[in-house]
């Protein structure tokens, strides 16, 4: 077994309110949420990495939902902390993110714009350009940073971000953007919950991820390919978008029946937190005689998610011209559907470990 | 691309990853037919003229702690004795479908090795600390040299 230590990026130290009686585990026991600068000067940028200090740069428009979408830039990261340097001399307080946090093995990034949360799980070197960077904090399984990513991105967490503003609204318009303490307070799971529960938001929420990023690489190899259906020639591309779109429909479902069963909502709970934003009752100690959630049916089991169409479980009948060419690509592009179903259904890590130093030494 | 080292040249294990990867599969000797394989001094420009490239080795001690990683490729060693195909295959198979390793964004740069139970891995060999996940649990650790 692998000594563990402090983990690089992971942040501050442990969180937890539980002795407050705190009856939810929140965003911020999980994650450092931090926002820190852009360099006030550009710095040189490249369409891909060609250094090993080269981070991803991360704009507001690139941070979508469970994924990083659209075109992105490279920077050295010294490059970076360079131009800071120089900035200091001049007296700024603005802070870039440091080495330990943009090379951290796992974090999530949030998008500034907070109408939706756009929350997504990377693992590869990112600097957030005026958007915010989650760290896990020590001693929190990387499952929880799944489930906070599926929290913040789902409509129960939207829902208690706008109640928390509502009920403490800022003190001041400015700045804009994601409030920090609001995404901090809102919760992605009830105290005692069961561990399958958890379990099954992070499988689903690694589908989700899992699911986007098969998209992103199948649909543009689809491009141009036609299938004949009695006669007609349909696009493959359009047939496998409107494929993924139902897959991630229903595991956005799923997602939401599991999130709400963790989270502990009862129906007239979630009825009044998604539609007058009141916080629950559940929020406060306990009142009732039974909880909401101990009234909440049993979820039946998460089926797995089926990207390939039944018609190319088979050989398949190709449309258009140059027939045999065709055939090899479209081949190619179903072996690659292939690779990710089996990737999708596969199951995530379960731990970062995170332990500090010296107690990973007396363990 | 997945480049195999000569020391993996083998029938059976080319036939598994091409019936599997979807992408190219190649072998170093294929790739560059006058290379040495793993004492060629030109490999790693052979890699870095392949962007985004996974090379698979068998030989740990010529690049685990020895290169630094490099944002062009991934490097891959495999410690294992056994010679067998299936097995070659199966560790691959774990690593490659990986989180931090299933995309090639995010695992070039990266200097893998992989046992039969763990992978770790590091950027640059002068890093004090590698990083190890462990496939049955899905562990992920941070571990001192």
């Amino acid at each position: 077994m692998p000594l563990a230590v402090d983990i690089g990026g992971a942040a501050g130290p442990p969180l937890t309110s539980e002795g407050l009686g705190d009856r939810f585990i929140r965003i911020a026991e999980v994650l450092q949420v931090m926002r820190k600068h852009p360099p006030s000067q550009g710095v040189p940028t490249a369409p891909d990495a060609e250094q090993s200090d080269d981070c991803m740069i991360l704009h507001q428009q690139n941070i979508q939902s469970y994924r990083i979408e659209g075109e992105v830039a490279w920077a050295s990261h010294s490059e970076i902390l360079r131009v800071f340097d120089e900035w200091k001399g001049q007296g700024t307080h603005n802070r870039p993110y440091l080495h330990s946090e943009v090379f951290a093995p796992v974090k999530v990034v949030l998008a500034e714009w907070d109408d939706p949360i756009r929350a997504a799980l990377v693992w590869g070197p990112v600097y957030p350009w005026q958007n915010k960077l989650g760290l896990l904090r020590p001693g929190q399984p990387l499952w929880r940073a799944y489930a906070s990513v599926a929290v913040l991105n789902s409509k129960y967490g939207q829902a208690y971000y706008r109640a928390f503003l509502k009920s403490n609204p800022p003190k001041a318009t400015k700045p804009h953007g994601l409030k920090a303490a609001a995404v901090n307070q809102i919760p992605i799971a009830r105290r005692g919950h069961a561990p399958a529960e958890l379990d099954r938001v992070a499988e689903l929420a690694h589908q989700m991820m899992a699911l986007h990023e098969a998209a992103e690489e199948c649909l543009p190899r689809l491009r141009g390919m036609l299938r004949r259906v009695n006669g007609y020639s349909l696009s493959f591309e359009q047939l496998y978008r409107d494929s993924f779109e139902k897959q991630f429909q229903a595991v956005q479902r799923r997602l939401d029946d599991e999130l709400r069963r963790l989270l502990g909502l009862g129906e007239t709970e979630e009825q009044e937190l998604l539609e007058l934003l009141r916080l629950p009752k559940s929020e406060s100690l306990q009142t009732e005689m039974f909880e909401p959630w101990d009234m909440l049916p049993p979820l039946p089991p998460t089926p797995p998610v089926r990207i390939l169409l039944d018609e190319d479980r088979s050989p398949v009948e190709v449309g258009g011209e140059d027939v045999n060419g065709k055939q090899a690509e479209i081949r190619e592009a179903l072996k690659l559907l292939r690779y990710w179903e089996e990737i999708v259904n596969s199951r995530p890590p379960r731990e970062l470990e995170t332990r500090a130093v010296s107690e990973a030494a007396t363990a | 691309m997945i480049i195999l080292d000569e020391n993996l040249d083998q029938h059976d294990l080319v036939h598994l990853l091409s019936e599997w990867y979807p992408g190219a599969v190649k072998t170093v000797t294929h790739l560059a037919p006058k290379s040495k394989g793993t004492d060629d001094p030109d490999l790693l420009r052979y890699l870095y003229e392949n962007r985004d490239c996974i090379f698979i080795t068998k030989n740990a001690y010529h690049f685990w702690r020895r290169v630094d990683g490099h944002p062009r490729y991934c490097i891959l060693c495999l410690s294992v004795d056994a010679n067998e195909a299936d097995r070659q295959f199966s560790l691959i198979k774990s690593v490659l479908q990986q989180p931090p390793f299933r995309r090639k964004q995010s695992r070039s740069g990266l200097v893998i090795r992989a046992v039969y139970k763990e992978a770790a891995w590091y950027r640059r060999k002068s890093d004090p600390t590698e990083f190890v996940i462990v496939f049955e649990t899905g562990e992920i650790s941070q571990r001192s040299r």
